[in-house]
């Protein structure tokens, strides 16, 4: 008799759930952002202090994959490999898949042997939005992100 | 009743979580570490040293054997570090797989003896501790394919901690003035350390201290003297799986003090600041540092 008191206090128990489950509301569907104007030119500007390029890291799963020099993506979508950064050098990476309002620009740079200074600037339509200096310290493969705020009542960030 | 019941339940859950656990042998404290970082709750990990103690001179026990025979795996750092190759005898007389560490490693040669050997303590340098990591998350993943994902999730997670210890040792070797950085120790363990971080070593002892049983040469000794002397060395260090008789009479000679203990065979107890691989890099990174600068 308390054997099967006791089960009929769990399949209430979990057919109240069940039932709870199958009749909740649907979450509120959240309206995508739109993506910033595609007229829109919004370009990344990359001027490494030190040189950078492929080489082994010694502490990656499979050493012998060469890390390249810099990775940039968009949230988790990658924009663009570059195999080597010169000193001095500026090299350019056109953003695409951008929306109104912020934006996570991540920065994958290579293990170096010094420290290196990565001046980066987001230009958009010309006009500097952004301007970060990234300070990339000895051995390490370094992840950074950018944070890009796309709206029209946005001040530039220039870091200060 | 129901209480012992319960008991009785839980022992036997215990159990079969132990049985269907492999067990893997390793010979030394790092190593052991090592396969604990990797293997994580999936494996059992039982190491033949004790913390503290010394693989060059240990002799193996009849626990040992028994030990190695329950053993799904074995693990040895190799090159001669576990004096008379006592971990691989071990597993060949039980009939199981050994696997040695320090294959893939960028080896150091060094002069012993009128002849050149291989550095047996790799680990000393991060880099080669990564290494030691890839080739255990390997025979882990052979052993047990089907947590293959798990052992390399583990081990990416586990080379991001070296990777930034590596950065941080690179850190604290900084504030020590060039002309300093000169390691002297009890025996010989410090070369890749040496190397990476840019020291010169020196000890009265070679790469095994199993040379400590016939005595140290007098010309060694010496010229460990006239090395302190010559470089204005400011601190000797000894070793925590090595007597200091020997460095301690060196450093009252040269008028020396000792700057602290190290780990280099074996690391720390448990519950010590060096009773895993990273806190044993630090905790030596620390001492030297403190010493020297």
């Amino acid at each position: 008799m308390q054997w099967a008191l006791v089960l009929m206090v769990w399949v209430g128990l979990v057919g109240g759930l069940a039932l709870y489950i199958s009749a909740r509301p649907a979450p509120p569907v959240v309206a995508a952002r739109s993506l910033v104007d595609s007229a829109a030119e919004v370009t990344l500007q990359c001027t490494a202090t030190g040189p950078m390029g492929r080489s082994d890291d010694p502490f990656a799963l499979n050493p012998s994959a060469p890390v390249p020099a810099l990775r940039a993506a968009v949230g988790p979508v990658e924009a663009v490999v570059i195999d080597q950064l010169e000193a001095g050098k500026q090299r350019d990476i056109v953003l695409t898949g951008l929306i109104t309002g912020r934006n996570e620009v991540v920065l994958h740079l290579a293990p170096t042997d010094s420290v290196v200074a990565l001046r980066c600037v987001v230009m958009v339509n010309g006009q500097p939005r952004l301007n970060r200096v990234l300070w990339h310290a000895p051995g390490d493969a370094g992840v950074y992100g950018l944070d890009l705020n796309l709206g029209d009542d946005v001040e530039p960030d220039y870091g200060h | 009743m129901k209480a012992v019941l319960i008991c009785l339940l839980a022992l036997f859950a215990c159990t079969l979580s132990a049985v269907d656990r492999p067990l893997v042998v390793c010979s030394t404290t790092q190593i052991a570490d090592f396969a604990r970082q990797v293997g994580g709750d999936r494996i059992q990990v039982a190491c033949i040293l004790k913390p503290g103690a010394d693989p060059h001179t240990y002799q193996s026990t009849t626990a040992d054997a028994r030990l190695v025979l329950d053993a799904d795996l074995c693990l040895e750092n190799g090159l001669h570090l576990e004096g008379n190759n006592w971990m691989a005898k071990l597993a060949k007389d039980a009939g199981k797989p050994v696997v040695t560490c320090t294959e893939g490693v960028a080896l150091l040669r060094i002069a012993s003896n009128g002849e050149t050997v291989a550095d047996p303590h790799a680990w000393m340098d991060p880099r080669n501790a990564a290494t030691y990591v890839r080739t255990i998350q390997q025979a882990l993943t052979k052993l047990m394919p089907a947590h293959g994902d798990e052992f390399a999730a583990r081990t990416t997670l586990f080379l991001q901690q070296l990777r930034a210890l590596d950065a941080w040792v690179r850190e604290q070797i900084a504030v020590i003035p060039v002309e300093r950085r000169v390691l002297v120790t009890s025996h010989d363990a410090f070369n890749y350390f040496c190397r990476t971080y840019g020291f010169e070593a020196a000890a009265p002892v070679g790469w095994s201290t199993a040379e400590l049983g016939a005595g140290i040469p007098p010309e060694r000794r010496q010229a460990v003297v006239e090395s302190i002397r010559s470089q204005g060395v400011k601190a000797v260090f000894v070793e925590t799986s090595v007597s200091s008789e020997i460095l301690t009479e060196i450093a009252n000679e040269a008028g020396i003090r000792i700057g602290g203990s190290l780990y280099s065979d074996s690391m720390g107890a448990p519950g010590s600041a060096g009773a895993d691989y990273i806190g044993m890099m630090r905790e030596n990174v620390l001492t030297i540092a403190a010493a020297l600068r």
